[in-house]
């Protein structure tokens, strides 16, 4: 039994005008405990609607979310989703922001407190526990935003696009430490970008998702040769990084001029 | 915890100000004083040189007798009581039952549906044209004018408020419920707190606004309060008594506005 399994999701929406709007047919994903696999697809092509399926935020159409064996049927202390804008809110101090989650689960305040800043002192952000959001930089708050991600202590991480709107350095940083956490932690996770050379880097397995209405068009585990540790800096050194880039563009059907 | 640290960015000076620091913060109220003492000063000296016609001007020697006359026989207490009484209760009532039906209509797409193009037309309608009805079911007392700063204030904080709640960033609401957060958590944690702003926001306008309530009801039938004061006087050409209303006025919106800004530093926390 694999640690996630999609089967069989199916998701359409109704449009304004009345028809149905097939966005998802026939999903079907098995992910293991541990792994971190990327989804790429063209815009629209439903990873949000996805994640949120998986999330236990919307119900499928048709077919079942099992994690651990166990159905999904709303949302689950086991998941939790990181998204492309940190959505820190303003008025909570950073430590506040991050111990969002657990005021929510009911952890008392004192001991969400404790957690929230034992895990910003770890992940680099020892220092701005008191800070405003408005006083951080934008890797910082993207940063703030996994701690509070990450201090809900989830089995299962969503991360959709969390790398998109920051500078190349910072994103590589970023990418390096997020892997290095999910893994320290033991945690399952999924991240949706766009960014080809970020998924291969950074997964051990990468899926494109494709077609109107979308389904599962490539599923490529990644296996890179690496001198020392595997990390999404040295990933893009290996010699097998420029083939599997190039398979999963194929995948991906990008209209590029002149290639009729 | 240090829940009163400032953004960075609020501890740097915006451009640098030359001079000792109690000179940089005296220097603006110590040339509106300046200006103030000039005006009053060339007014007075134009009154007594028959340059201005102090009989449709008033002079600032006559409001300031006015100001001993009034204090002296107890009316100015009385009047600025009554209407400081009849703002600030039409003002709190309406601010409070506007801005958590405002909030409340989050609750219920259908009943905001409903609710919401009355409330629009409602806003549009001047309060004062509610006057004669209200001070002819109520009475010319104080309650009259309650009730007329409560309806000039209650659509405006109730729009404000709903139109707050649909600001909200969707995918904030995603993340709470993805954490297991219920509706009242979301409400709690997210739309009350990002609300707060603008319903500060609101509540400014809504000072000026509950004034008008008050100092009109006052106007159409009353015993009492400064616009009472300032009608009568206005009748009798006493331009002096309806300057020193003027000035009381504006004392009592001063006040309240210096108060809501201090709730609002309170309540309002990490923005700049
Ligand atoms: N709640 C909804 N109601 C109606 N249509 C929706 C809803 N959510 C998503 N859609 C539609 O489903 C399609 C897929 O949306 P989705 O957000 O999942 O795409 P995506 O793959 O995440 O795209 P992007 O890469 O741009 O983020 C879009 O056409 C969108 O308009
Ligand atoms: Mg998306």
């Amino acid at each position: 039994m694999s640690h996630l399994e999609l089967s069989g999701i199916s998701q359409s929406f109704r449009r304004a005008d009345g028809s149905l709007h097939r966005v998802l047919a026939e999903c079907s994903l098995a992910i293991e405990r541990g792994e971190f696999v990327s989804i790429v697809g063209p815009s629209g092509s439903g990873k949000t609607t996805l994640f949120n399926v998986i999330a236990g935020l919307a119900a499928p159409q048709s077919g079942t979310v099992t994690i651990g064996g166990a159905r999904v049927d709303g949302p689950s202390a086991r998941v939790a989703y990181m998204l492309q804008k940190d959505l820190l809110m303003p008025w909570r101090t950073t430590l506040e922001n991050v111990t969002l989650g657990l005021e929510i689960r009911g952890v008392p305040a004192r001991e969400a407190r404790r957690r929230g800043s034992e895990l910003l002192e770890r992940y680099g952000l020892a220092g701005s526990e008191g800070l405003y959001p408005g006083a951080l930089s934008g890797g910082m708050r993207q940063r703030a935003a996994l701690v509070r991600t990450m201090v809900l202590e989830p089995e299962i991480v969503l991360l959709d696009e969390p790398f998109s709107a920051l500078d190349y350095q910072t994103r590589l940083m970023l990418e390096c430490d997020v892997r290095r956490i999910i893994d320290e932690r033991g945690c399952t996770a999924i991240l949706v970008t766009h960014d080809i050379d970020e998924a291969v880097s950074i997964s051990d397995r990468v899926v494109v998702l494709g077609g109107k209405p979308a389904s599962v068009k490539l599923d490529v585990p990644i296996e890179l040769t690496v001198e020392g540790a595997r990390t999404p800096v040295t990933s893009r050194e290996a010699p097998e990084f420029r083939r599997y880039h190039k398979a999963i563009w194929e995948q991906l059907e990008v209209a590029l001029p002149g290639a009729a | 915890m240090t829940t009163d640290a400032k953004p960075l960015g609020a501890a740097l000076p915006r451009r640098v100000v030359r001079g000792a620091p109690w000179l940089r913060h005296a220097a603006v109220p110590a040339v509106q004083l300046a200006i103030a003492a000039v005006v009053i000063a060339l007014w007075q000296f134009g009154a007594d040189a028959h340059l201005v016609n102090g009989q449709l001007f008033g002079t600032p020697a006559g409001i300031v007798s006015a100001a001993r006359r009034t204090f002296a026989d107890g009316s100015m207490a009385a009047d600025t009581t009554a209407t400081v009484y009849e703002t600030v209760t039409g003002f709190v009532l309406g601010s409070v039952l506007g801005s958590v039906a405002g909030l409340m209509l989050w609750y219920s797409r259908f009943v905001a549906r409903v609710v919401e193009p009355a409330a629009v037309a409602f806003n549009g309608v001047p309060k004062i044209a509610l006057g004669p009805l209200i001070i002819i079911w109520l009475g010319a007392g104080v309650e009259s004018k309650i009730v007329l700063a409560f309806v000039s204030t209650l659509v405006v904080a109730l729009l404000a408020a709903y139109g707050a709640t649909r600001e909200v960033d969707a995918d904030l609401v995603t993340l709470l419920r993805s954490i297991g957060a219920s509706r009242w958590q979301i409400f709690r944690k997210l739309l009350l707190p990002s609300a707060m702003p603008f319903m500060f926001a609101a509540m400014r306008i809504n000072v000026g606004f509950a004034l008008v309530g008050a100092v009109v009801g006052e106007f159409i039938s009353s015993q009492r309060g400064v616009g009472h004061a300032v009608f009568v006087a206005g009748n009798l050409f006493d331009l002096n008594t309806v300057w020193l209303g003027i000035l009381e006025l504006s004392i009592v919106a001063a006040i309240m506005y210096a108060l809501l800004a201090r709730c609002e530093r309170l309540l309002v926390k990490g923005r700049t």
